[in-house]
């Protein structure tokens, strides 16, 4: 049963209540608004009108919303259960723009229908794949998923976008002003102040804008004019197919599902403060619900979806992550798909407002990524397989032109740091787990000095198989309890034989030794018998033994012990 | 393991570092019984870079605790870090100190 963390103000399963959810709804929305670019992208480089463009950002409102609300479900196979906002965001550019020279609005909706497709097939096959994802590469992935947005974010926090293609003094002053009012209120506020503190600081930051003339009457005026009220024209381009463009959009589909995956694990994580491992089940729901999403992202008419990580740095941040906020975001989204009037005031977004605001998630998004990756012991293998993935996701950021000439087919894969960093950890944690025994050994005569080889045999052996610092702690010092009493009592003159055995939910270790066993009694010796009954230590060590494992036995035959102790991982 | 000692007011306080079991308690033992037959009786000893406590030295805390109350003084505990704290509490030791994380408040409770 997952813990509700200490720093939450509404966890998962609660509820802040009506208008909370809807300030909380609005508060998400406004980091989702950033993601409008991308239709606007696509329809630009397909020579597409600028109605076409307010249309696919209406259909990506009504897309994204359900999608949240499918993803946001806890009961049945599809959604993860958590709030995880679903928008229209890169993965899925290249291929679109692919499709869009091709064949028009009509192939790209065809074709992320496929895609969604094929993501809700990848899904089902999740849940068999625990190995393949241990947390040092769902860290890895969390971790590459907030570094992904920093180069988006930098640019607008510095004010670069299509217009202004180097840093405006005007615009980092009022993206310095909404990324510090956003940390004051989030460090220094408390309660409903810390919940709000992006909304906060976006009305700061708009007030600055304003001031600056960077929100000028002209966009004022825009917004104005749009409609109040219009039915989002569903399915209107069609649907078409083309066998070439498959690639591009399966390989598409799987960097959504990865990011997905990465992004439900951050889920699990915040919401459980006992958290010790991805829920690959959970994150299987949390994929067919994306897939579900793609699917009805064709078949309305709008660009494939993916979660989005900004949302979640930011649920993080303000300490609210219950689904209740999917749902009300997921609802707003969709209304806002009939209401242009009141979309446009998150369309027109000043671009330093935007960057300040992904700069603020983005952080949240890192450090959990981090967390991830250090609640394992690391050893070299585990270190190449972060470190090189990290070094050739970033390398995408730092010399794209590097990968320039990669083939289409492939290009998603190198488009992103994602996609690249995700690759990588998978494949190199499939090879270095070659020759990583999931049984050691290590035989050691007590009254010598045994503590050190324990020491040293559990710390190699746990860095080995990437197990929790603290089982291994445990364990560690039971076997050395255990050794302790055996030469204080004389239990045995020969050595001891131990064999630690591992998975990734159990560490067993067996001691076996030529002499008496030790009693494991289920009531420790009081501090007066300590002090005066001669037998009292030798029980605490029992004791201690028992207690610091999960499950404790003991057998004896012919003068043989043997002790079996179990550890839940 | 090792062991740092000094003194505030009338208090010994002893920083231990490393580990501290069945192998290292006679280091601990030399150190304070000069201490105790010279009349010490507070003493406050520093967990925080305790990497390991088995239940052979918990016994050797225990009787230090005793020898220090039959002389009208007592044994409290600095900075226990958790997954200590939990060893203290699988025996049932948290009953029998005091535990600080204050060096000042502390040494105002002897």
């Amino acid at each position: 049963m997952p813990r509700k963390p200490s720093n939450l103000i509404y966890g998962v399963d609660e509820s802040p209540g009506g208008i909370a959810l809807v300030l909380l709804g609005f508060q998400h929305i406004s980091l989702l608004a950033i993601a409008f670019i991308f239709p606007v992208v696509v329809v630009d480089a397909i020579g597409g009108t600028p109605d076409q463009a307010g249309g696919l950002i209406s259909m990506a409102m009504l897309a994204t919303g359900f999608g949240t609300i499918l993803q946001g479900i806890n009961r049945g196979p599809v959604g993860s259960g958590y709030l995880c906002p679903l928008l229209n965001g890169p993965a899925f550019l290249s291929a679109s723009l692919m499709a869009g020279k091709m064949g028009g609005l009509a192939l790209i909706f065809g074709m992320t229908a496929v895609a969604g497709c094929f993501e809700a097939f990848f899904s089902r096959l999740l849940s068999r794949m625990r190995a393949v994802f241990p947390a040092e590469v769902t860290g890895t992935i969390v971790t590459m998923v907030g570094i992904e947005v920093i180069p988006i974010a930098v640019r607008k926090f510095l004010g670069v976008d299509k217009i202004h293609f180097a840093p405006d003094p005007t615009s980092i002053c009022v993206a310095v002003i909404t990324l510090g009012a956003m940390a004051c209120f989030n460090v220094w506020g408390k309660g409903k102040l810390r919940l709000y503190s992006v909304l906060l600081g976006m009305f700061v930051g708009y007030g600055a804008a304003a001031a600056t003339g960077i929100l000028n009457m002209d966009t004022i005026r825009a917004m104005m004019e749009a409609p109040f009220f219009s039915l989002p024209a569903v399915g209107h381009y069609g649907l078409s197919f083309q066998w070439v463009l498959l690639i591009p959009f399966l390989v598409a589909a799987l960097s959504s599902a990865l990011k997905t995956m990465g992004d439900v694990t951050t889920c699990q994580k915040i919401n459980d403060s006992q958290w010790k491992r991805p829920d690959m089940v959970n994150i299987s729901g949390g994929v067919l619900a994306c897939g579900i999403g793609n699917i009805l992202s064709g078949m309305l008419g709008a660009l494939g979806q993916s979660v989005s990580s900004s949302n979640i740095g930011l649920s993080i941040a303000t300490g609210a992550t219950s689904r209740r906020i999917a749902y009300s975001t997921g609802g707003i989204l969709i209304l806002l798909a009939f209401f242009p009037k009141f979309a446009s005031i998150f369309v027109i977004m000043p671009t330093p407002i935007m960057g300040a605001s992904l700069i603020f998630s983005v952080s949240f998004m890192i450090l959990a990524g981090l967390q991830i990756i250090m609640s394992r012991m690391i050893d070299a293998r585990k270190t190449f397989v972060i470190g090189i993935s990290i070094i050739f996701g970033l390398s995408i950021e730092f010399a794209p032109d590097l990968y320039r000439n990669v083939h289409p087919w492939i290009q998603p894969v190198f488009g992103s740091s994602l996609s690249l960093a995700t690759i990588c950890a998978i494949l190199l944690n499939l090879f270095f787990r070659i020759g990583i025994a999931r049984k050691a050994s290590l035989s050691l005569k007590p009254g010598e000095d045994t503590s050190e080889a324990i020491d040293h045999f559990m710390e190699q052996q746990g860095r080995a198989w990437g197990a929790r610092g603290e089982v291994i702690y445990k364990a560690t010092a039971a076997m050395s309890e255990f050794f302790e009493a055996a030469a204080e009592n004389a239990l045995t003159q020969q050595p001891v034989a131990m064999t630690a055995r591992f998975d990734e939910f159990n560490l067993d270790i067996e001691m076996a030794y030529a002499g008496a066993p030790i009693e494991l009694p289920a009531q420790r010796p009081d501090a007066r018998d300590l002090l005066t009954d001669e037998t009292a230590p030798l029980r605490l060590a029992g004791y201690m033994v028992r207690s610091l494992a999960d499950g404790a036995a003991i057998e004896t035959n012919a003068g043989q012990s043997r002790i079996h102790l179990h550890f839940n991982h | 393991m090792k062991l740092w000692e000094k003194r505030q007011n009338d208090v010994v306080i002893l920083a231990v570092h490393g580990r501290f079991d069945a192998t290292t308690a006679p280091l601990f033992e030399q150190q304070v019984a000069p201490m105790l037959d010279g009349g010490d009786k507070n003493f406050l000893l520093d967990l925080a870079h305790l990497d390991y406590i088995s239940s052979a030295a918990l016994r050797r805390l225990l009787f230090l605790a005793k020898q220090a109350e039959d002389k009208g003084g007592k044994v409290a505990l600095l900075s226990v870090q958790s997954h200590i704290l939990e060893i203290f509490d699988m025996a049932g030791f948290t009953q029998l100190f005091q535990f600080y994380t204050d060096q000042e408040e502390a040494v105002r409770s002897f």
